[in-house]
């Protein structure tokens, strides 16, 4: 009897002490969500440009105007014709050309290079400056710099006179 | 016989105070209770649910951080620590890793003297992290776990997941 009782308490203090000493661990879960939106920004450091013919024969080329283009997009699906350019109108017996020339990589993970070597014809529809080449990843970041050089070529012999149209150049990411 | 006789029977009823009748008896019964330790740690954010939503994310533009809140309900008297893991990558549903390093999370002291131990913002580390140190007779107490985005870069567009353990663990 007396050795139960003993036993008993025994095992009373043993539950007590692995209850209160023992380390114990206690824990929960949660989730984290973060959502990045699709974006894009694209600018240009010029609104509008004058190309000047030195001759008015059929073949002469004007001056080059150069414009430098700011993307940052996080979406770019688009492989092809990321970058696009269209006249609302085209101009009479004039070739108005476009090339898109040293893109510099600030950050991201894909890059733009030409569509064509050499200058490309803008018409009233839309032609394709540049593709995207896709470094690492997903390939969906482009952050960059690129310039786009323009000039004009005489299709025609040209009489004397001024020409104005609106030129759209469009980054597209999908 | 008997005639007109009546017969009266006598009853005496003793009336005696129940001290003179009732026996005591006494026994001795041993009670014993026990209190289990109970310990509980619930996290739970601003909107009441346990998890932690950042964004919409737009490049450039700074993300107002999101505050989990920590709860721990202890009955217990010892000392503990709260850990933190991020478990595997924080990846979107394209299968996009969300870049490293640019998550972010500080922990504000306790309301009833622990301390933290990532008291401003550092990039959330992969793996286990001590956050938080109850004071030295342990105890209820409460703290808050602040994230934020590092926000210098673009982030690929996408709905990203990831998984957060909290482990309260006595020393």
């Amino acid at each position: 009897m007396r050795i139960h009782q003993h036993l008993l308490r025994g095992a009373l203090f043993l539950s007590f002490w692995l209850g209160s000493s023992w380390g114990y661990s206690q824990g929960t879960e949660v989730q984290l969500e973060i959502l990045s939106e699709p974006s894009i920004n694209f600018t240009a450091d010029l609104s509008s440009f004058t190309l000047n013919f030195s001759g008015f024969e059929r073949g002469a080329t004007t001056n080059t105007a150069d414009m430098t283009c700011t993307i940052k997009a996080n979406n770019v699906v688009r492989t092809e014709g990321v970058v696009l350019a269209k006249l609302d109108d085209l101009f009479p017996n004039i070739a108005l050309q476009a090339q898109l020339d040293s893109y510099t990589k600030n950050g991201g993970d894909a890059h733009l290079v030409a569509t064509s070597n050499g200058f490309v014809s803008v018409t009233t529809q839309e032609v394709g400056l540049a593709d995207k080449v896709v470094d690492e990843g997903s390939g969906k970041i482009l952050d960059g710099t690129f310039v786009i050089h323009y000039q004009a070529k005489a299709l025609e012999d040209q009489a004397a006179g001024e020409h104005i149209r609106t030129l759209t150049v469009i980054f597209a990411d999908t | 016989m008997i005639k007109g006789t009546k017969l009266f029977f006598l009853c005496f009823l003793v009336l005696g105070t129940p001290e003179l009748w009732a026996q005591t008896v006494s026994k001795n019964i041993s009670v014993s209770f026990e209190v289990e330790p109970v310990t509980v740690l619930k996290a739970n954010s601003e909107s009441g649910v346990s998890a932690v939503r950042l964004g919409p994310v737009s490049p450039g533009v700074q993300v107002p951080s999101q505050t989990l809140t920590v709860s721990i309900v202890t009955n217990t008297r010892q000392r503990y620590r709260v850990y933190h893991e991020l478990r595997g990558e924080v990846i979107s549903s394209d299968g996009i890793s969300f870049p490293e390093n640019q998550l972010l999370f500080m922990v504000t002291a306790g309301t009833q003297g622990g301390a933290s131990q990532v008291p401003s913002f550092i990039p959330v580390p992969q793996g286990e992290i001590s956050l938080f140190t109850s004071k030295s007779e342990g105890g209820p107490d409460s703290f808050q776990i602040l994230y934020s985005l590092e926000n210098k870069k673009l982030f690929s567009a996408g709905l990203y997941y990831g998984n957060i353990s909290l482990d309260l663990r006595t020393e």
